[in-house]
């Protein structure tokens, strides 16, 4: 607020109080595959509140509108927080693409990101997260800084705590709140699509 | 990155007083309260009551994992420390939180909130409260060492902004000062927390708690029914997040007289007893299921032994080395609180004279 009663109309000179940003090492993400058809699709569950509730329904899509596809629902080993070799070369090993979900929290959205661009630049497995909508400006700080700025993610309503599987389920058969593009058009195109180099 | 090559200018365009209030407060770089503006001989003033370099780089901090590590120097912290409207003298203390690496500021959407608590000499030295209202807004050093606090560790971590770098859902008050007062160790029947931390009764130190939210408050230690008493405040802590026992010295006393707790250990071993609940409970809830069982699926112990608990079998929901007690009030009567607060680090502010 001016208060112009006190006359302070000398400039003055102040130091920025911020702090220095890190270095981002740019990385690259795996070639995507050329379509779903046969392939194996993991759904990688981190385990915070109900995310597997929401795995669960998008496995059911693929069970009735992707026949082809094999879907394997995996729990990360531990907690969400640490990265997870084990189950990244298990995947490697016997997968063809991957889900990480759910991001929806404040410390579980970067960790589902992170997590994805692992698999994605460390391990070559198309990967795409799937969040709740409150977290996109959160994921956007993530990715960008994980150096994969165009990691896909793709974004439902919040919450999924304590929703039902019908409510759930109308989640992936609905629209990302984002973009306004069906969810799993967003997921299929992400593990399919070359990514940009945005 | 090193802070020599660091990209963030070192100055802010030259402005008017209220220009820069303002600026300062459209950039989100304050608690959204008045600053003290950062101006070179208020740094100048604060740089001057440490030894160490002002482009001496004091640690790297971020509002969670994986957010990226963002690097600060000393006189970043200093005009962190102007701003909060800190004294030179408590420049140490300062410097001490900043080197912790614990961010006040952390962006988890259950909006906790951090506790500091100081011991050794530099509590008289600056003058803190650790007496009648040391938790509450009467104390200058408290004050701004955790406002103080708070400002560093938003700024030098890369901000602290709603929907952005911060989503603490509901907020928490406890922030603007981060609970931040000094230990009454000459009042206290016991040993300094940063004795029990491994320091020297005669060191200088802060030691900082994160998780603060849950609460839970009475009134002295009943002859009768204390051990009820206190397991129903226990159940009020959320089990994610070990309790801290701020006694006043007219309840650590009590404590004394009711229990026999010689020492702090005694009385932690017997919370540590004595918090239970069934297991089927335990299990259930939310905060749990999202942050123990996974370690208990994964084979970490105690939690992977915990988990072969039938549902009726009471289990212990605090780890001893998990419990903290802190002697803190001016025996203006014996109220006490348990605050839900793990605890992170303890720093030398001696170091950073």
């Amino acid at each position: 607020m001016i208060a112009p009663d006190l006359k302070r109309d000398v400039k003055i000179t102040v130091l920025n109080p911020m702090g220095y940003p890190p270095a981002i090492t740019r990385k690259t993400a795996a070639p995507r595959l050329e379509s779903l058809d046969g392939k194996t699709v993991y759904l990688v569950d981190c385990r915070f509140d109900d995310s597997i509730e929401l795995l669960k329904q998008v496995q059911a899509w693929f069970a009735e509108h992707m026949t082809s596809v094999t879907t394997k629902i995996i729990s990360l080993s531990a907690y969400y927080g640490h990265d997870d070799p084990t189950t990244w070369d298990e995947i490697k090993k016997n997968g063809d693409a991957a889900i990480v979900g759910v991001g929806h929290c404040s410390t579980c959205a970067p960790a589902v990101s992170t997590h994805a661009i692992t698999l994605d630049t460390k391990y070559g497995v198309p990967a795409v997260a799937l969040h709740t909508d409150k977290f996109d400006k959160v994921v956007k700080s993530v990715t960008k800084m994980g150096g994969l700025p165009g990691a896909p993610s793709v974004f439902v309503p919040q919450p999924v705590m304590g929703k039902s599987a019908a409510e759930l389920r109308a989640y992936v058969d609905g629209k990302d709140p984002i973009t306004g593009r069906p969810v799993m058009q967003e997921i299929v195109e992400a593990l399919t699509t070359a990514l940009s180099a945005a | 990155m090193t802070a020599t090559e660091a990209s963030t200018p070192r100055l802010v365009e030259p402005a008017t007083e209220d220009e820069l209030q303002q600026q300062f407060l459209d950039n989100n770089w304050t608690d959204k309260l008045p600053i003290v503006l950062p101006t070179e001989a208020r740094v100048a003033a604060m740089l001057a009551h440490t030894s160490r370099k002002p482009q001496e780089v004091v640690g790297r901090m971020q509002p969670t994992a994986n957010r990226g590590l963002w690097e600060y120097t000393v006189e970043k912290v200093a005009v962190n420390a102007v701003m909060s409207g800190a004294k030179p003298e408590y420049f140490p203390v300062i410097l001490a939180l900043a080197a912790s690496e614990v961010s006040a500021r952390g962006s988890t959407s259950s909006s906790a909130s951090a506790m500091v608590v100081v011991n050794g000499p530099i509590r008289n030295e600056i003058a803190m409260n650790s007496g009648i209202g040391a938790m509450g807004p009467y104390n200058h050093a408290n004050a701004t060492i955790g406002r103080a606090y708070g400002l560093l560790s938003q700024n030098l971590q890369g901000g602290s902004v709603p929907g952005e770098t911060f989503m603490g859902s509901q907020g928490n008050n406890y922030t603007y000062n981060n609970i931040t007062f000094a230990e009454n160790e000459e009042r206290s029947p016991w040993e300094p927390l940063h004795v029990q931390k491994g320091f020297k009764a005669s060191d200088s130190v802060v030691s900082i708690f994160y998780g603060c939210r849950s609460t839970t408050f009475c009134l002295g230690v009943r002859e009768k029914h204390w051990r009820e008493h206190v397991k129903d405040m226990l159940a009020g802590v959320d089990a994610n997040t070990s309790p801290v026992l701020l006694l006043d010295p007219i309840t650590a006393q009590q404590f004394i007289d009711r229990g026999n707790f010689v020492k702090k250990a005694d009385l932690i071993r017997w919370v540590h007893e004595n918090a239970t609940m069934p297991a089927a409970r335990y299990w259930d809830l939310q905060l749990v299921q999202n942050y123990v069982y996974p370690w208990a699926t994964f084979g970490r112990e105690p939690e992977a032994t915990m988990l072969k608990a039938a549902p009726d079998e009471p289990l212990r929901i605090f780890q001893e080395q998990n419990i903290n007690v802190v002697v803190v009030g001016g025996e203006a009567n014996g109220y006490w609180r348990i605050m839900g607060a793990t605890y992170r680090k303890s720093v030398s502010v001696d170091d950073w004279r």
